[in-house]
């Protein structure tokens, strides 16, 4: 008895001491600025630490080559894993001792924890703000309380766009007796008509992760104007997600399920199989990014094209992959060189190799139709200055009330107007 | 008295490695996923006191509070359909020869899905339960062409659908407990029923329902915490989709601490889940008590 009263004095007091340690939390001071900062890199030996997700991991391997060719002495090892898995884990990641000096920048309010650089400073020193379209770079500058994009502190600094648009397939539209991709939203619900008298799959669709949500962003967006619709989806004070474009958007997505122009089993399955049955012939156009211009490129090849979504104001959903420096890394000037190089005018065909639309698109020229179309695409969206933030980003549940709402929309368990309302209550509960 | 208190010493030396790792790996994390319950905490920054806020959100929020309903549901499909029908088919192929091929194959092929990792599970039954699945292609076949539906995106239909590959996984089970169990009832109680002139019913209610009271309240306990605990099913075939019709406790837990960044809130559900399991456990333990 007395062994036992010993061991039961022992675990308990491992037990409290256990408690004690995994409830010790670092306080939250925002991202810090570095005292100094320069462009003249040490000479020693180090090794950089770059975390960030697959795909994106090809081009940030071949901008590592180039950065080990012009400094010999420093050595970029490339981690990746895939944005779910690293969405989950990276802020735990940039806290551990060994953790990425730089690493992708999963959302833009992670960094309220001091977990990485303000780099406003080192945007300043290499002039990161004449190379990056302001409508990106603002999804990555957020305000002193971390509860709106737009603001002063960047957090990251974004190094490829990923625009969203419509796909068409040419042949298929032709069969449906329509000549020219449509402009208006009147051209579009025409095009969709006749797809469906012609006995084609008029829109593609996968909602099973929620992508219906473009199409409620894209018609509200379209109507409502890039201006007012960047204002919510940057989590600006005093917005509404209870706009008439928006109640447009998601009564068409509705209506459209009704008139069977988009598939009945939708909610079923994701936008990857979307992406697979359109290239096999099945829809006329399918609403999506440029991310999967590799794969639909590579089955279609001249019989497919991209525009701008349809309607009066020519916009796009757009953001993109941003990276950030750890506050914890001992080489902050070699992370931030790093930073420069990825967006710079020599690491730009390397993206645009691997599928990538590059911030510095500058001179970039496509190899296929495809690439041409997009290249278009966004050229006249940025002219436009059209480009608006995925409404999924504004608040870290935001994604999963897109899904969720969506799908009971489209299966006949949610109105417009709740979804409408059930929307703008997440938003402003972050705010 | 001295033999007997060494030998309950030694007991001890024994338990201790199995013992501290209990402590260590499934006591200290539930100690502290309490403690962290009374906070409003992200996970990494500084964590603020909420008393029972968490608490009472978890009742307030329909999200959380749906999850747990659904997971009652889940009981139905886990535990009480497969520990019923494991009954049955124990009862139905106790006089088959063990040895008979008929009797080997029966116990292989329901067995099987138990040895499956549930991921895999998962993923074979999100392709039958597809458009172009097997399900629809065998009701097209057969002239049901109208019922056929992507399953799992179907308000009605995805969590009973779920539920239908928890009766498959846990049948097996089951029947094998049972099945052992059988084996050693004594046969004079079923000749006793025969000569009473009982049948085949009249001896699985009086005699194998009544022995078999220990098996049936492990299978019903193991089915029970796996229908209210289950993630892996869910997060592969449907992530609680649609529209949230077969989110359940697990997987809100990890939405919530993972995705939201509600540390607190996520181990305030965890541990209104662990204590609706104890108190299910606690019930089947009072209601299959050993006379």
């Amino acid at each position: 008895m007395k062994i036992s009263g010993k061991i039961k004095g022992v675990v308990f007091a491992s037990l409290l001491a256990l408690v004690a340690s995994t409830s010790g939390a670092i306080a939250a001071g925002g991202a810090p600025s570095p005292s100094t900062v320069s462009k003249s890199i040490t000479k020693k030996p180090i090794t950089l630490r770059v975390f960030t997700t697959a795909p994106q991991n090809k081009v940030s391997e071949a901008v590592a080559k180039e950065f080990q060719k012009k400094y010999p002495n420093i050595k970029v090892v490339v981690q990746a894993t895939d944005f779910p898995n690293y969405s989950q884990g990276i802020q735990l990641a940039l806290k551990s001792k060994n953790g990425p000096d730089v690493a992708l920048a999963a959302n833009a309010f992670d960094s309220k924890n001091g977990l990485t650089l303000n780099l406003a400073k080192y945007s300043r020193l290499y002039g990161w703000n004449k190379t990056i379209p302001s409508t990106i770079a603002q999804q990555w500058k957020v305000t002193e309380d971390y509860k709106s994009m737009a603001g002063s502190i960047q957090v990251a600094l974004p190094t490829n766009i990923n625009i969203v648009g419509l796909y068409y397939n040419k042949a298929l539209l032709k069969q449906a007796g329509i000549t020219t991709p449509p402009v208006s939203m009147e051209d579009f619900e025409k095009a969709l008509a006749a797809a469906k008298k012609a006995g084609l799959v008029p829109l593609q669709m996968g909602n099973s992760q929620g992508h219906a949500a473009f199409l409620v962003q894209g018609i509200g967006q379209a109507t409502d104007g890039a201006k007012s619709a960047a204002k919510w989806a940057l989590g600006v004070t005093g917005s509404t997600f209870d706009t008439a474009g928006n109640k447009l958007g998601a009564s068409k997505l509705l209506a459209w399920k009704e008139a069977g122009y988009i598939p009945s089993d939708v909610n079923s399955y994701s936008l990857q199989d979307a992406v697979k049955n359109f290239t096999q012939g099945q829809g006329v156009f399918l609403n999506d990014g440029n991310w999967d211009a590799g794969t639909i490129d590579a089955a279609m090849g001249d019989n497919v094209g991209f525009i701008p979504f349809p309607g009066k104001n020519v916009v796009a959903i757009g953001g993109g992959d941003a990276f950030q420096i750890a506050s914890n890394s001992k080489n902050k000037d070699a992370a931030a060189a790093f930073l420069d190089m990825l967006i710079s005018a020599q690491a730009a065909p390397l993206a645009w190799a691997n599928g990538f639309l590059p911030t510095n698109v500058g001179s970039a020229k496509g190899s296929t139709s495809l690439q041409n179309d997009i290249l278009k695409a966004y050229g006249n969206i940025s002219k436009a200055n059209g480009i608006v933030s995925f409404n999924n980003n504004v608040t870290s549940s935001m994604n999963q009330t897109l899904t969720t709402t969506t799908q009971a929309l489209l299966g006949g368990q949610m109105s417009v107007a709740t979804l409408i309302s059930t929307v703008q209550a997440d938003w402003a509960s972050s705010r | 008295m001295k033999k007997g208190r060494n030998s309950s010493s030694e007991a001890i030396l024994f338990v201790i490695p199995a013992l501290s790792l209990y402590l260590l790996f499934v006591i200290a994390p539930w100690i502290s996923a309490i403690s962290f319950s009374f906070f409003n905490w992200d996970g990494i920054g500084s964590a603020v006191w909420n008393g029972f806020n968490n608490y009472s959100e978890v009742f307030r929020d329909p999200e959380q509070f749906n999850s747990i309903k659904h997971s009652l549901v889940l009981i139905g499909f886990f535990s009480v359909v497969p520990v019923t029908l494991g009954l049955v088919l124990a009862h139905l192929i106790s006089n088959l020869e063990t040895t008979s091929l008929i009797g080997r194959m029966s116990r292989v092929v329901i067995f099987l899905p138990q040895v499956l990792p549930l991921i895999a599970v998962g993923i074979a039954w999100k392709l039958i339960y597809s458009s172009q699945g097997v399900l629809n292609q065998f009701l097209e076949n057969v002239g049901l062409g109208a019922s056929t539906r992507g399953w799992l995106g179907d308000f009605n239909f995805a969590l009973p659908a779920i539920g239908f590959v928890g009766i498959w996984l846990g049948t097996g089970l089951c029947l094998l407990l049972f099945n052992s169990g059988i084996q050693k009832i004594d046969q004079h109680l079923y000749e006793a029923v025969q000569l009473d002139g009982g049948g085949r019913i009249r001896a699985f209610t009086s005699v194998t329902v009544p022995s078999l009271r220990p098996e049936i309240r492990f299978a019903s306990t193991i089915t029970m915490i796996a229908a209210l605990s289950g993630f892996d099913l869910v997060y592969v075939m449907t992530n609680g989709g649609p529209g949230g019709a077969t989110l359940v406790p697990g997987l809100e837990v990890f939405r919530l601490a993972f995705s939201y960044n509600r540390f607190g809130q996520a181990c305030a559900l965890a541990v209104v889940l662990s204590l609706i399991t104890f108190l299910f456990i606690l019930l089947i333990n009072r209601v299959l008590k050993d006379n």
